[in-house]
């Protein structure tokens, strides 16, 4: 059976993100996100994420490195990594790297239930270690082929890890030609304990409603969804369990896509001890 | 009524001894001749923070019959208050620490519904008691098959916000005991180990009756850490363990 490795320090896995960030990301995001524009919607994505999983990893005296993480860019520019401040340059990092290097922290409100029927204004944290960039062309096949190299490099050194998690953040119109062959080619190697999955997330300027793992492309609105959902991994059976938890109705065989939604929930699944149901 | 108690814990391998997030109480016994018995057995979540220090609080709170828990909860936070915390450990705490716990009162005379030799429990979550007659088990609470355990589940939090409902996941139980009846509380690792080894092979209360000093609790908890079924899960999931052992008898 795969995917039941134990995520330690002495095993670690690791968490490698994939941005676009060609110049169609300038064009607005969909979805009930007006003014926004897709690489702002990335971005907020990424930091999002980042910061979901330095506080999953987080404990009392700080933060275990059960996670090794990269992010690489993709653009007019070409391919290389995305972070700035002072993890810029670094292709893979350990996640306390991320917890104790953001570029910046910034004060931002957000919109939450105010307990009485209303909405107030909160004041939060927000890290940032990615930015919103938007340059030239899409260059995604090139850069699953730089993620396929690094990662075939990491593994070497951790055999029996959970398999790596690549994350593909795009609008989905590769300039480079068809992404298919190399994702395919990520997707062939393996760990004792499985292949890497491969998920994809679609910022889209379509005002198509938000789909979290598709089970088929049925309900895709456009033909670079349908190529990202053929992309994507299936969702691991245990993965697909904690769903179903969540109370997201699923059908059959999802799989890690999600158009104009968001794959924080992805962290939530990752499986690294004890989560009370009731946190939420 | 004298008490015979022993209490054997090893935390998660890979972890250091002041990672362990188990906790247990009383710490040691004084061997006197008593009406009443109480312990307890909690159990940290390991996705949370500080919850080795709430697991502590609730096990003692269940021994020494108190404080509340509100009084517990803002102890606990006047305690994370004071530290000086990174951005993402002071987000993390402001989630609240979540522990499971289970607690045990023994009574040698007569109980709050008036029985000798009666027993009361309080479980929430995954932590375990089994009674133990002629090995067999007589009583589990609040869980008794392994399949019940899961890496989710519904715990008590130091946060009064996610407690929102919880009291329907407590689970109240009693009985009575004999001479020669041994009561085991255990954190969820092996408390799973236990029933799943008790039903596929039989033997797992012969195993635990072993146990008589660190070194066994050690070389056992390894060697199932170790052992994978055909799915390639571990016998015994990789998490601190606490094993305490309760055996009454009258005079």
């Amino acid at each position: 059976m795969s995917y039941v490795a134990e995520i330690s320090r002495a095993n670690p896995s690791c968490i490698f993100l994939v941005i676009d960030q060609s110049g169609s990301m300038e064009d607005p995001f969909g979805s009930g996100n007006a003014g926004k524009k897709k690489a702002e919607g990335l971005s907020d994505a990424v930091n999002r994420l980042l910061q979901n999983l330095v506080i999953k990893c987080a404990k009392s005296e700080g933060i275990r490195d059960y996670y090794h993480v990269g992010v690489l860019g993709y653009s007019g520019n070409g391919v290389s990594p995305a972070f700035v401040g002072p993890l810029a340059g670094r292709e893979l990092v350990t996640i306390s790297d991320i917890g104790n290097s953001p570029a910046r922290v910034e004060a931002r409100v957000k919109k939450v239930d105010d307990g009485a029927g209303g909405i107030m204004n909160q004041n939060i944290k927000f890290p940032v270690w990615v930015d919103p960039v938007s340059t030239g062309g899409t260059p995604m096949c090139d850069a699953l082929r730089r993620t396929k190299d690094i990662l075939a490099e990491w593994l070497s050194h951790h055999p029996n890890c959970y398999p790596p998690i690549v994350m593909n953040i795009t609008d989905g119109e590769s300039t480079d030609g068809d992404p298919s062959f190399m994702a395919d080619q990520i997707k062939s190697m393996y760990s004792s304990d499985g292949n890497i999955l491969l998920f994809n997330l679609h910022i889209s300027s379509s005002q198509h409603k938000p789909i979290e793992y598709a089970s088929s492309d049925y309900d895709l609105p456009d033909s670079y969804a349908k190529l990202l959902f053929h992309m994507s991994s299936p969702l691991p059976d245990h993965m697909w369990v904690m769903v179903q938890e969540e109370g997201l109705a699923l059908e059959d065989s999802p799989r890690g896509f999600v158009f104009n939604a968001d794959l924080v929930s992805v962290i939530r699944f990752l499986d690294i001890g004890t989560r009370p149901s009731n946190l939420r | 009524m004298n008490i015979d108690w022993q209490v054997f814990w090893l935390q998660k391998a890979g972890s250091s001894k002041e990672e362990y997030e188990d906790a247990f109480s009383p710490k040691a016994l004084i061997r006197q001749p008593k009406e009443t018995f109480r312990c307890s057995v909690a159990d940290g979540a390991t996705e949370t923070s500080f919850s080795g220090l709430w697991a502590q609080m609730l096990a003692d709170s269940y021994v020494k019959e108190g404080p509340s828990l509100a009084e517990m909860q803002q102890a606990w936070q006047n305690q994370i208050s004071n530290k000086e915390l990174a951005w993402y450990a002071e987000e993390k705490a402001e989630s609240g620490a979540f522990a499971a716990y289970v607690g045990l009162t023994l009574y040698r005379k007569s109980g709050k519904k008036g029985k000798s030799r009666s027993w009361e429990a309080r479980a929430l979550g995954d932590s375990c008691l089994f009674q133990i007659r002629k090995a067999e088990i007589i009583a589990a609470v609040p869980l008794d098959s392994w399949h019940q355990f899961n890496s989710s589940p519904a715990l008590i939090s130091s946060n009064p916000a996610r407690n929102k409902g919880i009291e329907e996941n407590l689970v109240q139980a009693d009985g009575t005991w004999r001479d020669g009846d041994i009561f085991y509380l255990m954190s969820d690792a092996i408390s799973c180990w236990f029933l799943r080894r008790q039903e596929e092979h039989g033997d797992a209360i012969e195993w635990l009756e072993r146990i008589d000093d660190q070194t066994k609790l050690e070389s056992l908890v390894s060697e199932q850490r170790e052992i994978a079924d055909e799915d390639g899960r571990r016998m015994m999931r990789n998490d601190d363990v606490t094993l305490m052992r309760i055996c009454p008898t009258y005079d």
